[in-house]
């Protein structure tokens, strides 16, 4: 994969997670910075994670405070959430799961050879939260909301750039 | 005679089958569809549970997810369809490539909404299904 | 669920320990959950795809991660939780799902596993999807695991 490769699949992921955040939760969200990382990510709070089978093998981690996540599942749901619950996570689980479904689709329908296909959702938050992936290069990019920021991070196992 | 896409032209409520792993989808087509007129009779969290929940109610109409746990949503489409040619199905998905696409079409299911959608949108995806001849 | 379909989950942690020359394994308690939940120091989470659709975890604390990586360096001390002690788990977690892959195949399942991604910290809760999930406690000598195994399909 080159870099030129790798905007083609990380720009369908910022592009779903834009429209998405404001189809489902009416927040809208501006790209901010975008910033290679090795090795291993720390969590703001509340993470989904997804992995990716195809041509190359991969993670999406989609990733907010616990505030954001509230606010968030609250725009959603059109509740309150005094806390992290049930509820929240499945919104958050859902909300990713749309997002990266709507930028595999796209990616798979640009080049046929991709083929990718997502495993579930895994949803996890807490404190001081690492996820590590050894050797492997990390895009994070950061999506500016109202609500707070919501960072999009992809990795792909032996792609360097 | 009423305008409420839920209720039929003999005061009766259209039923519909929700079928989605995700209990926050659940909310989201019941809150779209409800105000409607429309009567949500079942929701099933994965394809095995569509296929008997179909059976059970005879709903007029069924949403029904891709990516779903123990039967994904094109399989138990298709199980409904052959045994109930009439059935009136709208797979509604995040995830829809050419391959996708064409599986289902195979499948004999020509109707798709693709998530995130609007109210108005599944209101209307809904409303064409049931105005087909069958 | 189909018993024999999680037995090269479990074979397979079983099988890499022993090759580390940890042995005296024994089989803890046994759970049904109606969701896949975790919450351990450390967590390796492995999907796996095609023929057989699953998310499995393996949960452990910080120093049973730490001794595993130590039984793979034949015995050398590890006395700190690192990133050598983290790229060492996500070794053993590839071995692992490597054996179980092979295993599958036997059965004539053909399976494809994602790189395993671990996850560590303090007070973690972790869910994957709402599907029935087993969850087995194995114990050994260098430290109780979690495994929880989650099939889709």
């Amino acid at each position: 994969m080159d870099s030129q490769e790798l905007i083609s699949i990380l720009n369908p992921f910022i592009s779903a997670s834009i429209e998405v955040i404001q189809d489902m939760a009416e927040v809208s969200a501006k790209r901010n910075k975008i910033e290679k990382k090795f090795g291993a990510v720390y969590s703001s709070g509340v993470s989904t994670v997804l992995g990716l089978n195809g041509k190359y093998k991969g993670r999406i981690l989609l990733d907010t405070t616990v505030p954001t996540a509230i606010a968030l599942a609250e725009k959603i749901n059109g509740e309150e959430f005094k806390e992290i619950d049930e509820t929240v996570l499945f919104t958050i689980i859902e909300l990713n799961n749309i997002i990266s479904g709507k930028a595999i689709t796209e990616i798979n329908n640009s080049n046929k050879e991709y083929e990718f296909r997502l495993t579930p959702p895994g949803v996890f938050w807490g404190e001081e939260i690492k996820v590590s992936s050894p050797g492997w290069q990390v895009f994070c990019v950061e999506l500016v909301t109202d609500v707070g920021s919501f960072n999009i991070n992809l990795g792909f196992e032996g792609v360097e750039i | 005679m009423s305008d409420m896409a839920g209720v039929k032209s003999d005061g009766q409520a259209y039923k519909v089958l929700i079928v989605d792993d995700s209990p926050v989808i659940h909310k989201i087509i019941r809150r779209a569809l409800e105000p409607q007129g429309f009567v949500v009779c079942a929701t099933g969290n994965n394809g095995k549970e569509g296929v008997e929940l179909y059976n059970q109610h005879k709903p007029d109409i069924v949403t029904m997810d891709i990516t779903m746990p123990i039967k994904d949503g094109l399989q138990a489409a298709s199980e409904i369809m052959k045994s109930n040619p009439d059935a009136r199905i709208l797979m509604l998905s995040s995830m829809g490539d050419d391959t996708i696409l064409s599986e289902a079409k195979q499948a004999g299911i020509k109707n798709f909404l693709t998530k995130p959608f609007k109210n108005e949108q599944l209101i209307e995806a809904v409303s064409d299904i049931l105005k087909e001849k069958r | 669920m189909d018993v024999n379909k999680l037995t090269p989950f479990i074979d397979g942690l079983k099988t890499l320990l022993e090759q580390f020359e940890v042995t005296d394994i024994k089989k803890g308690k046994l759970e049904k959950k109606p969701n896949l939940n975790a919450g351990s120091d450390v967590n390796v989470i492995i999907g796996y795809q095609k023929d057989l659709k699953a998310n499995v975890t393996y949960s452990m604390s910080f120093s049973t991660a730490q001794n595993i990586v130590s039984a793979m360096m034949g015995g050398m001390p590890v006395i700190e939780f690192d990133e050598n002690v983290e790229s060492g788990i996500c070794e053993f977690a590839n071995m692992v799902s490597g054996y179980t892959v092979t295993s599958f195949f036997s059965m004539n399942l053909s399976l494809e596993n994602t790189p395993p991604t671990l996850v560590t910290g303090k007070k973690l809760f972790l869910m994957i999807g709402r599907v029935e999930t087993v969850m087995l406690e194995v114990i050994t000598p260098v430290g109780n695991i979690e495994i929880n195994i989650g099939v889709e399909q």
